[in-house]
Formats: C-alpha cells, structure tokens, sequence
C-alpha cells in the first residue's frame, strides 16, 4: 500500500471511530440550508449551498492539523522520507473527503428544500466538485497559519476567507449562466482555477508547516 | 579590469549596507525629508490645479474631482500591497530582517489606502450610480484587498512570537498578491458596472488638464507613503534592536 | 480658473457635499497616519535616549 494511501486510511479510520467529525460538518450543512430557507422564503439555491459550503469549511479548519500540531505528528511528517507535498495532498483530501463529500452526495435530497433541480442540481453538483476541494485547499492553509495562535478560530476566518472568493463567484455564476458553452467555459475556470490550487498550495501548505515547528 | 569589477560590485556592495538595519537608519534619516517635501510640493499643484483650474467634466460636473483622492489611494493601495508581498518574499529568500520590518510597516499603510479608496468610492457613487454601494468588479476587489491587508496585519500582531510572525505573515503577503488578479478576473465575471479605466496607455480617455493634477497626486500620495513607511520602519528598527550596540551609542538630539 | 467666487467653489456645482467629504476623510486619514507614526518614533527615540542615559549613570 503507497504510503499516501496509509495516511488517507488512517485519517479516515480516525474519523469513523469519532464519527462527530463527520456529522459536525454535515449536521451544519443541513442547518444552515434549513434556517436560511425558512427564514427567506424567495433565497437563490446555489447561493444558499455556496455560502453554507464556505462556511462549513472554514469552520472544520482548525480541526485539521490542530491535534497533530499538539501531539508531535507534524514533526513525524517533517522528518519523514516521503515528500511533504504528497502528504499534505493526502492529508487534504481526507479532511475533504470527510467534512464536503457527504453533503455533495446528498444534494439531490436539499435540492427539494431548495427548489433546485433537473439540470440546474447536476451543473451545481459538478461545479461542487469542482470548487470545494479548492476550498479544502484553502482553509488547510489558513488552520496552519494560525496553529498554536490562542483563539485563532476568529483569525483563520479573517485569513482565508479572500482567498475563498475567487471559487465562491466562479460556482455561483455556473448557475446564473443561462447558456451550456458560458457552463462549460466557467466550469472549465473553475477546474483551472482547482489545478492551479493543488499545484501551488500543498507546498505553501508546506512551508507554513515548517515555519511553525522550526 | 579590476576597477571594471569593482564598479560592478558597486550596486550589489550598496544593497547589502543598506539591508542592515543601522545603515538603513541613518540613510533613511537623511532622505524622508525629502519625501515630505515631494508630498507637500505634489500636494500643492495637485490640490490647486485639480480644484480650481481644471475643467469640469461635461458628464459629471464638479463631481468628478473626487478622482483626485479616489484613484491616487485605490492605486497605491494595490502598489503598496506588491511592496509588502516583494518585501516579504526578499525576507524570507534572503532572510534579510529589515525586509520583514518593511513590509510591516506597509500594511497599515496600505489598509488605510484602502479604506480612503473604499469611502471615497461610494461617496463618488452616490451622486453618479445613485447608490452608496454597488457589487461591482473594482469596489468589490479592494474590499477583498481591505480584508487581506486586515488579515496580515491580525496574523503578525496575534502571533507572540516576532520571528514565526515574520514567515508566518510573509507567506500569507505573497499568497495574497498571487490572488489579486485572480480575484480580480473573477469578480469582473460576476458584474461590472464602474466605468472604464481611467488612465490608460494606449487611448487618452482624459484631458491633459485634468491629467496632470491627477499624475500630481499620485506622486504626492506615493511621496506621503515613502514618508510614513520610513518612519515606521525606523520605529520597528529601533524597537528590535534596541539590545544591540549601535542603537546604544545612537547620538539621539531633540 | 473655473469658479468666480468662495462660494461657487464650495457649492463645487451641487457637487460640494460629496468632493468636500472626500477629500476631508482623506486629509483626516492622511494626517492621523503620519501623526501616530511620527509620534511613535518620537516616542522610541525618547526611550533609547533614557537607556543610554541610564547606563551612563550605571557605568559610572
């Protein structure tokens, strides 16, 4: 088994065994798109879902790294062979796959609530795909700019939320279009945009680590 | 030969003097009364010749004046973002000190650009868009600029210590400066209706008489910025190396 | 010159709340920025006068 695999496994099995970091974010999801179409009752679907995304990420940042900054492992990462990039990647991914999917997955069922659906639901489903690992990206970077900052729950909001914006726009207006190549063409943005993201911050990601355990 | 290599090292030898933060005092002390005095000078013609002698605008009356502080703080504002985040990459390539310290002292700075830009913008807007505020491409990237600028600044004064705030903001400067376009682009997706760039290289969309006063005040807002950024910067030296031997032996008159 | 009079120019054609507020909040910014740094540095240069002082008195 590749090691990054071993490292997706074990982060995946941490969150199955306390199974509240995966309805935390889920439970939060649900509220938010309840209570923002009770209380407007005329609310445009996918700024609901985006917003609620954003959120949701920025508030499962901190957990990201925060007990393995507190128990050593960050140094374990350091210090070990692999690349520090594929780790990370993998790090991401599984807090992606944990506190995101789960809701991705589920949008058919909210897309009732939310009076979306048909066609609209699918392009929003993929343009979900698309934009909210880069969200993922985004917030792993600002939780470890603010690791072993006291209170700095208030501060990674501050930090990441700018650079959430890009994607916030570009998955709101895949739905706004009106036309299947302005679709294409913002989808095609928006998986750029992701691209650019996995490149370039898995090593940011990383030189913030180092800075923090130097 | 050897004078030729000499004098070829000339640039390079006066850089790293200069990256030290004593010389750097002392160089900084002699020049930023000039930059006041280009401030005050660029101030003068500006305000005068902008205020009363340039024409109005045959759209928008006297209105338009507002440009003479809008644009000069909305463009130094992005300006001193790209010094922060230049600053901060050569802090943390060459780990120079006195880079971190520069950059530092940037933010402020370029935070109250921003809200200068910011303010005046939506009072400009109200007489000519009928509304204080409107989500367009340019006022909605230099409110995400306002929120990096806030960003930076809470990380540096949040973390105790100097040394990790130093890297810690730095990474964030440069992340920001690679966003702004970025940010940019897409807001300009979303919706536009500001008018066109107002200076622009290729086509004179405004008349010489109200260019220059307008090219004065960026001058005059730059000058102001170079001020206030070496003062601060001396103030972050003093305060870092106030253990040091040279700080100890600075002959300080009143 | 494009005003005859103080107060064509303070009207600034209808204009006058809007420029004056703008360019009042800019010069208030302006001046509290350049205020508080000059203060600061006031304020160090004092302080490391009194260090340097002191060790005087401590050498002695």
């Amino acid at each position: 088994m590749s090691p990054y695999l071993y490292i997706l496994k074990t982060d995946l099995l941490l969150a199955f065994r306390h199974p509240v970091r995966i309805v935390e974010p889920f439970a939060f999801f649900v509220l938010c798109i309840f209570s923002w179409t009770f209380a407007t009752s005329s609310s445009n679907g996918a700024t609901v879902v985006w917003v609620t995304a954003l959120l949701s990420s920025v508030i499962s940042a901190p957990q990201l790294f925060h007990t393995e900054y507190d128990e050593g492992g960050i140094e374990q990462h350091l210090l070990s062979s692999l690349p520090l990039y594929g780790i990370i990647l993998a790090k991401v991914f599984s807090h992606w796959l944990i506190t995101q999917l789960p809701f991705i997955l589920s949008i058919p069922v909210w897309g009732v609530f939310l009076n979306v659906g048909g066609l609209t639901l699918f392009w929003m489903s993929v343009a979900l795909l698309l934009g909210t690992p880069i969200l993922s990206f985004v917030s792993a970077l600002g939780a470890v700019a603010v690791l072993g900052i006291r209170r700095g729950s208030g501060l990674v909001a501050l930090v990441i939320m700018p650079l959430m914006l890009p994607t916030l726009v570009l998955g709101m207006s895949i739905v706004e279009a009106t036309t299947p190549e302005g679709i294409k063409s913002l989808l095609a943005l928006l998986a750029a945009l992701l691209v650019f993201t996995i490149l370039f911050f898995p090593w940011a990601i990383g030189a913030l680590l180092k800075v923090q355990v130097e | 030969m050897r004078s030729f290599v000499g004098w070829t090292l000339l640039p390079q030898r006066a850089v790293h003097q200069l990256s030290s933060p004593k010389y750097f005092y002392a160089v900084s002390r002699i020049i930023s009364p000039w930059f006041a005095l280009g401030f005050l000078v660029c101030a003068t013609y500006g305000l005068i010749s902008g205020l009363l002698f340039a024409p109005p605008d045959y759209q928008q009356g006297h209105g338009f004046r507002i440009i003479y502080v809008h644009v000069p703080a909305a463009f130094l504002s992005l300006i001193i973002y790209v010094v922060m985040a230049s600053a901060s990459a050569v802090g943390l390539i060459f780990r120079v000190k006195l880079a971190y310290m520069l950059a530092k002292s940037c933010a402020p700075l370029g935070a109250s650009f921003t809200l200068i830009a910011l303010v005046t913008g939506s009072i400009w807007g109200k007489p000519m868009w009928g509304t204080w505020w409107v989500w367009d491409a340019r006022l909605t990237s230099e409110l995400i600029l306002l929120f990096l600028y806030l960003g930076y600044m809470s990380l540096g004064l949040s973390c105790e210590d100097s040394k990790k705030a130093d890297s810690l903001s730095a990474w964030l400067a440069i992340i920001g400066v690679i966003n702004i376009p970025i940010i940019h682009f897409s807001v300009n997706w979303w919706y536009t209706l500001h008018q066109g760039t107002t200076l622009s290289l290729t086509k004179p969309a405004i008349a010489p008489s109200m260019l220059w006063p307008l090219l004065a005040m960026i001058g005059a807002f730059f000058c102001y910025f170079m001020w206030v950024l070496l003062i601060r910067t001396r103030t972050e030296i003093l305060t870092r190396e106030r253990q040091c031997q040279w700080v100890k032996g600075l002959g300080i008159r009143d | 010159m494009q005003f005859t009079n103080f107060e064509q120019f303070f009207a600034m054609g209808g204009y006058g709340a809007y420029v004056w507020s703008s360019f009042g909040i800019t010069a208030l910014l302006l001046i509290w920025n350049s205020g508080i740094a000059k203060y600061r540095e006031f304020r160090m240069r004092r302080e490391v006068k009194q260090w340097q002082l002191q060790e005087k008195d401590d050498s002695r």
